[in-house]
C-alpha cells in the first residue's frame, strides 16, 4: 500500500514537469531584471519600493495594501516591520502609529504632501483615511526634508489618494467582518471630454460597526460602535506650463462605546459609563505649480490647505469640545542649475486655532477628583508660524546624493527657532547603499486636543509646563542587494537615535491615581535597531523577515526608565504567494511583539498590585486569500488568528466612577480572532 | 509485485487520458505594445480567458506568446479575446520579424 502511495506521488511530480515549457524572454519581467556582475536577478512586481534620493523611505503601493484588506490607514501597517499600530485605549478605539518606538505625534502626517490631521484630529485621524482610497503610502524614517516643515521628529507618512487622472471608471468595494463591521467604498473618476488633463474624481466611504461584543465579560464593549460618512472630491487641471490640484473633503463620524447595559451582566448597572464622540471635519486644499523652465525643472508652486475639525466628546462624566481651525500655505521655488545641483527655497505660513471647552456632566453619582482641567469654559490655543527655508541638493550620477536644508520659523507663542537637516545617500558599489541623516525637529503640542482619549481614564488629570518639543534625530541605514542562487536578497540594517531636549510626556508613573501630561526637559531618548530581509524563494513567492529592537527610555515618575506599554522588540515574518497568472494570491503575516514595562500600579484593598509590572511577549497572525476575476476580485481573511487578547484591558471595571478606573493601559489586541470577506468591483476602463 | 505494476500502468494511462494538451501560439497586436503599461494591460486582461496557462510579452519583438490548454480553447478564440479590451491580434510564427512603427504615442501611459 505504501509503495503505491509513493508511486502516485512520484507520478504527480512527473506530471507537473511535463507542463514545464521553455520560456521565451518575457520583456515584462526582464525590465525588473538587473544584471549584477553576470548574475541575472528577477522578481515579481514590487509592491514596496525604496524611495529614491537621500531620505530613508519606503513607497508602499496598492498591491501591498491589498495583501491585508486594511480598512483604513490605521490598518495598513500589518506587514510593515517599521511601523506599529496600537489601540490607544480599550474604550474609544483611538489608534496610534508608533515609529522608532515613539508615539505617532512625532510622525508628521501628510496627505498629498500637505500637512494634515493635526491637533484634535490626531487620536482618531488614522481612521479618516479608508484603505481603498489610497493609491500609495510613503513612510520615511528620521527627519524629512525641511520643505514640509519643522515637525517630523521620528518620521513622516504621506498618503497619496487615488488620482483623477488614473484610468477612468469606478471601483466599488464592500467589506464585512465577524466583529459586526460593514464598509462600503467608492472611487470614481471622469476625464472631461476624454482629456485626462482636466479630470475629477470622487471618493466616498461609509462604515458602520454595530457590534456590542464583550468577549471578556467586563461589561464594557470590546470595540466602539463607529458610523462614519466620508467624502472627497478632487480635481486636476494640467496644461503645458501650469498644473492645478484642488479638492475638498467632508467627514462625519459618530463613535460610541462604554458599558453595554443590555447584556446579562449589565442588568445591575445603574449608572453605566458611556463614551460618545461626534466629529465633523471639513477640509480643502489646492496646489498650483507654474513650470518656468522644463529643461532645468524650474518651477514655482503655491500650496495651501484649510481644515475645520469640530469634535464633541463625552468620556463618562467628562465633556470635551473642540473646534479647531487650521490653515497652511507655502510658496516654493525649485530649480536644477545643472544635473548635479538643485536648489529649493520657500516661504510658509501655518496657523492653528483651537477653541476648547471642558466640563463635568451629572451622571447621577458622586464623582472623584478628576483634576483642575475640567470646568473650563474657554481654552484657546492659537499659534501662527511664518517661516522660510533653503535646501541644496548635490547629486553625483545618483551614486552620491547630499541634501542640506535649513529652516527658520517664528512662532508667536514659542519664539524664533532654526531647523537644520542633513541627508546623505552613497552607493559605493551596486550591492551597497548607505543612507545617513541628522537633524532637528520641533513640535507645538496641544496637550488636551492630541490626547483627549486619555480622558477616558479615571485618574486625576494634571497638565503642566507644556512647551514646544525639541529633538535631534540621527540615523544610519545600510541597504544591501545580495545575489543568491540567481535572485536578489534585499537586506536592510539600520540604527536611529532620537534625543529629546524638550518633550511633552504622558507620565503614568508619578502617581498610579494620577495622569500627568507634563513638559519635561529631563533625559528622554530612543535607540532603534532594525534588520530586515526580503527574498523571492521561488517563482511567485516572496518572503520577508524582520527584527527590530526598541530601547526607549524617558524620565517617568522621577527616574529614567523604559517607556511603558512599548514592546522591547518586534519580530516579523511575512509570506506572499501569487500564482503564475496572478489569479490567486495568498498572504500571511506572523508578528512577535516582545514584552515591556507596565506603569506603576496602585495597590488593591487586599494589598496586591492592580496589574503586573510587565507584560509578556505575544504573537499575532494574519492571513488572506484573494481571487482575481476579470472585473472584480474577492478576498477572505482573518486577523489575530492566534486569538491573543489582552487580559483585563479595563482595570477597575467594577468601580468606574473612581480614580482607579483605568482603560488606557493597552499593549495588545483587545478583541480576539476576526474573519472578514470583501469584494472589489471595477467598472469602466479599469482592469 | 505484479499487482503493483498493473495498478501503476492503470494510473499512468488514466493520467495520460486526462492530461492537458498544451500548445503555444504567438500573436502580434494592433495597437502595438510600447511600454510596461501596455504589457500589463494585455497580460492583465488575457489571463482570464479559459484555458490560458501562461502569457509572455516582448516589446522589442512585438510578440505575445500564449501557452494554453488545447482542450479548453484554441488559437482563434484567443485571438478574438484581444478585442474584448481594445486590441486586435494577428497570429505570427515564433521567428517572424514584426515591423515596428516608430513615433507612436502610448495611450496607456
Amino acid at each position: 500500500m505504501k509503495k503505491q502511495i509513493y508511486l502516485i506521488g512520484l507520478l504527480s511530480v512527473c506530471a507537473n514537469t511535463i507542463y514545464a515549457q521553455t520560456q521565451d524572454i518575457d520583456t515584462l519581467s526582464s525590465l525588473k531584471e538587473q544584471t549584477l556582475e553576470g548574475v541575472t536577478v528577477s522578481a515579481r512586481a514590487n509592491t514596496v519600493r525604496r524611495m529614491g534620493g537621500a531620505i530613508n523611505g519606503q513607497d508602499i503601493l496598492r498591491g501591498e495594501l491589498y495583501k491585508a484588506a486594511c480598512c483604513n490607514l490605521g490598518e495598513s501597517f500589518v506587514s510593515n516591520p517599521s511601523v506599529d499600530v496600537n489601540y490607544s485605549d480599550a474604550t474609544t478605539g483611538a489608534k496610534q502609529i508608533k515609529l522608532l518606538g515613539l508615539s505617532g505625534t512625532y510622525v508628521q502626517m501628510l496627505t498629498e504632501n500637505l500637512p494634515n490631521f493635526r491637533g484634535a484630529a490626531m487620536p482618531y485621524g488614522l481612521g479618516y483615511v479608508p484603505g481603498s482610497w489610497m493609491k500609495s503610502l510613503q513612510v520615511s524614517k528620521g527627519n524629512s526634508s525641511v520643505k514640509n516643515g519643522y515637525e517630523a521628529m521620528a518620521g513622516q507618512i504621506n498618503v497619496e489618494y487615488a488620482k483623477p487622472e488614473d484610468e477612468q471608471g469606478a471601483t466599488i468595494n464592500l467589506f464585512g467582518s465577524t466583529m459586526g463591521k460593514l464598509e462600503a467604498n467608492l472611487d470614481a473618476n471622469y476625464h472631461i471630454n476624454g482629456n485626462k488633463n482636466l479630470s475629477t474624481n470622487i471618493l466616498a466611504h461609509f462604515e458602520n460597526n454595530w457590534g456590542h461584543h464583550d468577549g471578556n465579560n467586563d461589561t464594557f464593549q470590546d470595540s466602539p460602535q463607529v458610523r462614519q460618512y466620508n467624502f472627497q472630491n478632487r480635481w486636476l487641471w494640467h496644461t503645458d506650463k501650469y498644473i492645478l490640484h484642488a479638492g475638498l473633503g467632508l467627514l462625519k463620524e459618530d463613535r460610541m462605546s462604554g458599558q453595554y447595559a443590555h447584556g446579562k451582566h449589565a442588568a445591575h448597572i445603574v449608572n453605566p459609563f458611556k463614551i460618545d464622540i461626534a466629529t465633523d471635519r471639513y477640509e480643502a486644499y489646492m496646489k498650483h505649480a507654474f513650470i518656468l523652465n522644463p529643461e532645468k525643472g524650474s518651477n514655482i508652486a503655491l500650496l495651501g490647505n484649510v481644515s475645520m475639525h469640530k469634535q464633541a466628546a463625552a468620556y463618562g462624566a467628562k465633556v470635551y469640545n473642540v473646534n479647531e481651525k487650521s490653515a497652511y500655505a507655502s510658496l516654493i521655488y525649485e530649480t536644477n542649475f545643472t544635473q548635479a545641483h538643485n536648489l529649493s527655497v520657500g516661504l510658509s505660513l501655518n496657523h492653528d486655532y483651537l477653541h476648547q471647552s471642558t466640563g463635568l456632566q451629572d451622571v447621577g453619582i458622586a464623582l472623584p477628583n478628576y483634576g483642575d482641567v475640567y470646568g473650563i469654559p474657554r481654552l484657546i490655543e492659537s499659534e501662527t508660524v511664518p517661516g522660510a527655508y533653503a535646501q541644496y541638493t548635490y547629486n553625483l550620477h545618483n551614486r552620491l546624493v547630499a541634501m542640506a536644508g535649513l529652516r527658520i520659523d517664528h512662532s508667536n507663542v514659542y519664539g524664533t527657532f532654526v531647523t537644520p537637516r542633513f541627508h546623505l545617500k552613497w552607493t559605493p558599489a551596486d550591492v551597497l547603499t548607505i543612507r545617513l541623516s541628522a537633524g532637528k525637529g520641533y513640535r507645538s503640542p496641544h496637550a488636551l486636543a492630541e490626547n483627549n482619549y486619555l480622558m477616558a481614564s479615571g485618574r486625576k488629570l494634571v497638565i503642566d509646563n507644556v512647551e514646544q518639543e525639541r529633538a535631534w534625530n540621527y540615523g544610519a541605514n545600510f541597504g544591501f542587494l545580495i545575489p543568491i542562487s540567481g535572485k536578489t536578497l534585499k537586506l536592510n540594517a539600520e540604527y536611529y537615535f532620537t534625543d529629546f531636549s524638550r518633550q511633552t510626556l504622558i507620565d503614568y508613573d508619578i502617581n498610579p491615581l494620577e495622569l500627568h501630561i507634563r513638559g519635561s526637559r529631563d533625559k528622554s531618548y530612543s535607540h532603534t535597531f532594525q534588520i530586515d530581509a526580503t527574498y523571492p524563494l521561488f517563482k511567485g513567492m516572496e518572503v520577508t523577515a524582520a527584527y527590530r529592537y526598541n530601547l526607549v527610555k524617558a524620565t517617568y515618575g522621577g527616574e529614567l526608565q523604559w517607556k511603558p506599554l512599548q514592546s522591547k522588540y518586534k519580530g516579523l515574518l511575512t509570506a506572499s504567494y501569487k500564482t503564475p497568472l496572478g489569479l490567486w494570491q495568498f498572504d500571511a503575516t506572523l508578528a512577535l511583539n516582545g514584552g515591556g514595562r507596565m506603569p506603576k500600579a496602585y495597590l488593591n484593598a487586599d494589598g496586591t498590585p492592580s496589574w503586573a509590572d510587565s507584560f509578556k511577549t505575544y504573537a499575532q497572525v494574519n492571513a488572506q486569500v484573494t481571487r482575481n476575476f476579470r472585473h472584480f476580485s474577492v478576498y477572505v481573511g482573518g486577523e489575530n488568528l492566534a486569538n491573543y487578547k489582552q487580559q483585563h484591558p479595563i482595570v477597575g471595571a467594577d468601580a468606574v466612577w473612581t480614580n482607579t478606573f483605568e482603560p488606557t493601559l493597552i499593549y495588545a489586541p483587545v478583541e480576539g480572532a476576526m474573519a472578514y470577506v470583501g469584494v472589489r468591483i471595477n467598472l469602466g476602463n479599469r482592469m | 509485485m505484479k499487482k503493483s505494476i498493473f495498478t501503476f500502468m492503470l494510473l499512468l494511462s488514466a493520467l495520460v487520458a486526462t492530461a492537458k494538451d498544451i500548445k503555444t501560439v504567438v500573436f502580434t497586436t494592433t495597437p502595438p505594445m510600447h511600454c510596461e503599461s501596455c504589457e500589463n494591460k494585455i497580460k492583465g486582461n488575457l489571463r482570464f480567458e479559459k484555458g490560458v496557462k501562461a502569457i509572455e510579452t516582448n516589446v522589442e519583438e512585438q510578440k505575445v506568446t500564449v501557452t494554453f490548454d488545447a482542450k479548453k480553447t484554441n488559437a482563434e478564440k484567443l485571438g478574438k479575446a484581444f478585442e474584448k479590451f481594445g486590441y486586435t491580434a494577428k497570429e505570427v510564427t515564433k521567428d517572424e520579424k514584426v515591423k515596428v512603427n516608430e513615433g507612436e504615442e502610448c495611450k496607456n501611459m
